[in-house]
C-alpha cells in the first residue's frame, strides 16, 4: 500500500475519534484559561502584598502550562496507541513501535555514538540528555528492513548549557556493506548557529569535497582520508541522499499545518557512516505527535515513511555496488 | 599624508592577495600529485595480483592460453603506458567472461577470492580516479581564471590531464577465442 492509501484508511477510522478528543482538549484549555485569568486578577484585586501576588501569578502561570500538558495527554496517546501503531504495522510488518524506548540508555548511546567518534569526552558529553526525560524520548520504531536492523527513536535533546539542542528522529540502520574509515555528511544551512556539540561534526581537517556540484552546494562532506569518500558515495547515493532531501523539505511544504511552521530550509540532516552502520539525525522537530490544528500529523507520518523509503533504497544501491565485479 | 598611507594600503593588500592566490596554486598542484600518485599505488597492487590470477587461472582454461599470455605480456608495460594499461582492462574482461562459462573454476576457492580482491582494488582505483580528476578539475580552473592565471603564467603551473576511460571499454566486448 502506498503512503496515501495508508492514510486514507487511518484517516477513516480514527480521524473522527482524534477530532472529539482535540475538541475536548481545546475546552479543557479554555476552560483551564478562564480559571487561571480569574484567579490572577482575584489575586490582584484582594492581595495586598505585592511579593505574594507577583509569586502567586508565576505559580499560575506554572499550574496553567502542566495543565496545558494533562489536557494533550488523551489526545496524545490515542494517537500513539491506535494511528502510530497501526501506522508501523502497514507500512512494515517487521517493524515494531512503542511509545518510549524499553532502555532508554541504550537510545542515548546510539545518540552520542557519532559524538564519542569524533572525540566529545567528558563533562559535555555526560551533560547531553534528553529534554524532560521520558516525554524527551518517545515512538521508538525497532526492526529490520529487508533484513537489516533499524531503529528510529524521536529525541528532543538538551546540552551542557542547558539549551534544546536537537528535536526531531535519530536513525541507526545496519547496511550490508562495511565501510573502511568513516565517511560523515552533514547539510549546509545558511545562517544555522548551533548551540550544540553537533556544530563541530565535520572538523576543518576532515572536509573534503565530491565531484558532484549539486551534492557539494547542499551537504559538507568528511572523511578519514580523501579517496574514502569517492569510495562509497558514488552518483547513486548522492542522488539518492539529495532526493531524500528534496522529500523531506516536499513533506514539510505540503502537510505541515502549524501556526509556526518550520522553514524546510533549516531542516539539519547529519548522516555519520562507520563500518556496516549508518546514524542519521534528522532535525526536522517531529515528535508523532497530534497538534490542535493537525489531527492526523499527516507529516510526521509522510517523514517516517520517507526515512524507512531512504534506508531500504541506500541499502538496496549499496548491495547493488558490492555484487558488481567490474574489471 | 593620507595618500601615502593609502597606496602603503594597497600595495600591502595587493602583496597579500598575491601571496594567497600563490598559495592556494600551490596547494591545489600538491593535492593532483597526491592524488596521481594514488592511482598509481593502486594500480601496483591491482598488477601484484594478476600474476597470482593467471597461476590459478591457467589449470582450468587449458584452451585460452593466448588470453592468459597476452595479459602476462601488457602486465609489463601497462604501468607506464596507458594504452598498454586500457589494453589490458579489455583482456581481463574477456578473461572473466570466459571464466564464467567453466563451472570448475567458477567454483574455485581461490578465484572467488582472487576475484573479490580484484573487484575490491578495482572500487578503490575508480574512487582514486575520481578524487585525481577533480583534483584536476580544481587545478585546471584555478589556473584560467584571472587573476590567478598571471600568477600560474608566471611561475609555471601546468594544467593537469584529466583520466578518461578507455575506448575498448566503452565498445561491447566480445569474446575471441
Amino acid at each position: 500500500m502506498s503512503f496515501e492509501e495508508i492514510y486514507k484508511e487511518l484517516s477513516r477510522i480514527h480521524r473522527s475519534k482524534l477530532i472529539k478528543l482535540r475538541n475536548k482538549t481545546i475546552f479543557k484549555l479554555i476552560v483551564a484559561f478562564v480559571i487561571v485569568v480569574a484567579l490572577s486578577f482575584a489575586s490582584i484585586h484582594f492581595l495586598k502584598d505585592e511579593l505574594f501576588t507577583l509569586m502567586i501569578q508565576f505559580f499560575l502561570i506554572g499550574c496553567f502550562v502542566v495543565m496545558i500538558i494533562a489536557s494533550k495527554q488523551p489526545y496524545v496517546e490515542y494517537f500513539r496507541k491506535n494511528v502510530a501503531v497501526a501506522f508501523i504495522a502497514l507500512v512494515n510488518e517487521s517493524l515494531s513501535y512503542s511509545i518510549v524506548p524499553q532502555d532508554k540508555d541504550a537510545v542515548l548511546e546510539m545518540y552520542r555514538t557519532p559524538l564519542f567518534d569524533g572525540g566529545l569526552r567528558g563533562a559535555t558529553m555526560n551533560a547531553i540528555d534528553t529534554f524532560g526525560g521520558s516525554p524527551g524520548m518517545s515512538n521508538h520504531i525497532v526492526g529490520q528492513i529487508e533484513g537489516r536492523a533499524f531503529e528510529l527513536c524521536c529525541l528532543y535533546m538538551y546540552s551542557a548549557h542547558q539549551k534544546t539542542t536537537f528535536k526531531g528522529m535519530f536513525v541507526k540502520m545496519q547496511v550490508s556493506k562495511s565501510l573502511q574509515g568513516y565517511v560523515k555528511i552533514s547539510r549546509k544551512i545558511k545562517g544555522l548557529t548551533r548551540f550544540d556539540e553537533w556544530q563541530h561534526f565535520i572538523s576543518e581537517k576532515e572536509r573534503t569535497k565530491v565531484d558532484v556540484s549539486e551534492f557539494d552546494k547542499d551537504f559538507y562532506v568528511g572523511s578519514n582520508d580523501p579517496i574514502t569518500p569517492f569510495r562509497y558515495l558514488t552518483h547513486d547515493v548522492m542522488e539518492l541522499i539529495l532526493n531524500y532531501k528534496n522529500e523531506l523539505i516536499d513533506v514539510q511544504t505540503r502537510f505541515n499545518r502549524n501556526l509556526l511552521p518550520q522553514n524546510p530550509k533549516r531542516i539539519s540532516l547529519d548522516i555519520y557512516w562507520r563500518g556496516d552502520e549508518v546514524f542519521m539525525r534528522l532535525g526536522n522537530k517531529k515528535m508523532f505527535e497530534p497538534t490542535l490544528r493537525n489531527p492526523m500529523c499527516k507529516d510526521s507520518l509522510a517523514c517516517c515513511v520517507s526515512t524507512l523509503a531512504f534506508a531500504n533504497e541506500f541499502n538496496r544501491i549499496i548491495t547493488k555496488t558490492i555484487e558488481s565485479t567490474s574489471v | 599624508m593620507w595618500i601615502v598611507i593609502g597606496i602603503g594600503g594597497f600595495v600591502l593588500l595587493s602583496i597579500l592577495i598575491f601571496i594567497g592566490m600563490y598559495n592556494r596554486l600551490v596547494r591545489l598542484r600538491n593535492i593532483m600529485e597526491k592524488s596521481q600518485s594514488g592511482i598509481c599505488v593502486y594500480l601496483q597492487q591491482r598488477f601484484d595480483l594478476i600474476p597470482n590470477l593467471i597461476n590459478v587461472v591457467k589449470g582450468y582454461m587449458k584452451h585460452e592460453r593466448e588470453v592468459l599470455n597476452e595479459i602476462a605480456q601488457l602486465r609489463t608495460t601497462a604501468m607506464t603506458d596507458m594504452k598498454a594499461a586500457n589494453a589490458l582492462n579489455a583482456k581481463m574482461t574477456e578473461m572473466f567472461a570466459v571464466a564464467e562459462s567453466n563451472p570448475d573454476l567458477k567454483a574455485s576457492e581461490q578465484f572467488l577470492q582472487l576475484q573479490h580482491e580484484l573487484s575490491k582494488m578495482e572500487n578503490q582505483l575508480q574512487a582514486a580516479r575520481r578524487a585525481y580528476n577533480l583534483a584536476v578539475n580544481n587545478m585546471n580552473t584555478a589556473i584560467e581564471i584571472f587573476p590567478s592565471s598571471i600568477i600560474a603564467g608566471m611561475y609555471g603551473f601546468k594544467r593537469g590531464v584529466l583520466f578518461e576511460s578507455a575506448e575498448a571499454i566503452r565498445e561491447n566486448i566480445r569474446v575471441e577465442f
